[in-house]
């Protein structure tokens, strides 16, 4: 599976704009992340038996307010049956 | 007589170019002042003149000058800003509106993969005036004379990232108290509260354009607070005695052009803070524990530092730390893993340390690892 479901980027949204509603109506970009080994190898880490594949989806909108405008962008890390590793968000 | 030898790198032309000759000469003065400090306090260190500024010749410099002193580790200090030996300017991964990651990574790392460290690197940048430069020198000179004493720290954070700043400043000073932005602004921010802290968390907003960080109302916060009050401002930085400082704003460690009232940056160093590390792009962390990213990086960092280690082997550790710690989560390091490790540089000497003196201290650092 390469592509993820649009039922769970749906709920990937749901949650995301709970948290973050300024971004309601942002579409997310959508990307397949590649896993590295190397590293784990220079640093002597054993990696998880069983790495899942994820996605990472890229949440993006320009905040006007006052005097500022900032460009807000959230990214969460989702696997392949929809459980969210991670939700950031930029400084 | 400590294992590690530390190299102060600069290229001359450039510095001459920059501030003059006479001006260099004072420079030179202040270098050898650094050198007799760095000698009373057991530190072996040589000044080392590059032939070229090009990143990529500079860190083969870096790689020759490394195997003269094989075994022992070296500290490298570069002196100057982005005219004088130039950031790299790294790819950036993230889909966001960074074309580049300015980085002294590269510098940092013996392979390739310049993600992970493998040497202790600091540096002292310049502005346009070359009193700054001299000051800076002046106290690190100072500061390899004499201990610091004192354990308590500052933190600072948007009030929407309240739950994540606590766990990364609680983890360093157990019950301690984190200011927020709002309440707090720039109106209410009392300079006084930075004075006699040994280190100095920041949790807030930066923009690459301005000098200030700025705050964010959570939502349940009262509806006639600001959405993204100014927290702090150049102005508002009183004069220190030391201080680590640690900045995870967008942009808290963007010095290209800047001047010290458009970096807050730059102003810590001038005021006498022992260093400053903080970004050079958009950094990214979550809104709520666990830590990841640029809070993560900075609880490894603050741990290390609080506890004695030189202030650059608490950042090379710190970005050890903090891969290993992913990899066993993640089992790979994502896109903005990658752009936190490379866009999180260290001002100031790397070969500084502060040793917090506790009545039943006895924690041990080891500064390489």
């Amino acid at each position: 599976m390469n592509e993820l479901s649009p039922i769970i980027i749906e709920a990937v949204k749901k949650r995301v704009t709970a948290d973050f509603p300024e971004l309601a109506g942002v579409e997310p970009s959508c990307r397949l992340k590649k896993v590295e080994t190397a590293i784990a190898e220079q640093l002597h880490v054993s990696l998880p038996k069983k790495v899942q594949k994820v996605y990472v989806l890229t949440f993006r909108k320009e905040i006007e307010t006052e005097s500022l405008q900032l460009a807000r962008v959230v990214r969460a890390t989702v696997t392949g049956r929809g459980e969210v590793l991670k939700v950031t968000v930029s400084k | 007589m400590r294992n590690e030898v530390e190299i102060i790198l600069s290229h001359k032309g450039n510095l001459i170019a920059k501030y003059g000759r006479e001006n260099v000469f004072r420079i030179e003065e202040a270098l050898g002042e650094l050198k007799k400090c760095m000698a009373n306090k057991g530190i072996e260190s040589h000044v080392h003149w590059l032939e070229s500024s090009a990143p990529s010749r500079v860190r083969k410099s870096i790689a020759e000058l490394e195997r003269r002193f094989i075994p022992r580790p070296i500290n490298l200090l570069i002196l100057g800003g982005d005219d004088v030996v130039p950031f790299f300017r790294l790819r950036n991964e993230v889909e966001d509106d960074d074309l580049y990651i300015p980085s002294d990574a590269p510098y940092a790392s013996r392979l390739d993969n310049w993600t992970i460290p493998d040497r202790a690197v600091g540096r002292i940048p310049g502005v346009k005036e070359v009193g700054f430069i001299l000051k800076v020198l002046g106290y690190a000179a100072k500061k390899h004379t004499r201990d610091t004493t004192g354990k308590k720290g500052f933190g600072y954070s948007t009030s929407k990232w309240k739950a994540a700043s606590k766990s990364v400043y609680e983890a360093i000073t157990p019950g301690g108290r984190l200011r927020l932005s709002p309440p707090v602004t720039k109106k209410e921010f009392v300079s006084k509260w930075l004075t006699k802290r040994t280190f100095l968390y920041f949790n807030l907003h930066g923009l690459k354009e301005r000098g200030e960080w700025y705050g964010e109302r959570a939502p349940q916060d009262p509806e006639d607070y600001r959405q993204f009050p100014v927290a702090l401002l150049p102005e508002l930085i009183p004069k220190l005695s030391g201080g680590i400082v640690f900045s995870e704003a967008c942009y808290g460690g963007y010095i290209l052009d800047k001047d010290m009232k458009a970096s807050l940056a730059l102003t810590f160093l001038a005021q006498n803070a022992d260093c400053f590390v903080g970004s050079s792009a958009i950094a990214y962390g979550p809104y709520k524990p666990p830590s990841t990213e640029a809070d993560l990086l900075c609880k490894y960092f603050l741990q290390y530092a609080t506890k004695g280690a030189s202030y650059g082997n608490a950042l090379m550790n710190a970005k050890k730390d903090f891969v290993r710690k992913m990899l066993r989560i993640q089992g790979h390091l994502d896109e903005d893993d990658r752009k936190t490790l490379l866009e999180f540089n260290l001002f100031g000497d790397p070969g500084l340390n502060c040793r917090v003196m506790e009545e039943d201290d006895e924690r041990v650092v080891t500064n390489h690892h």
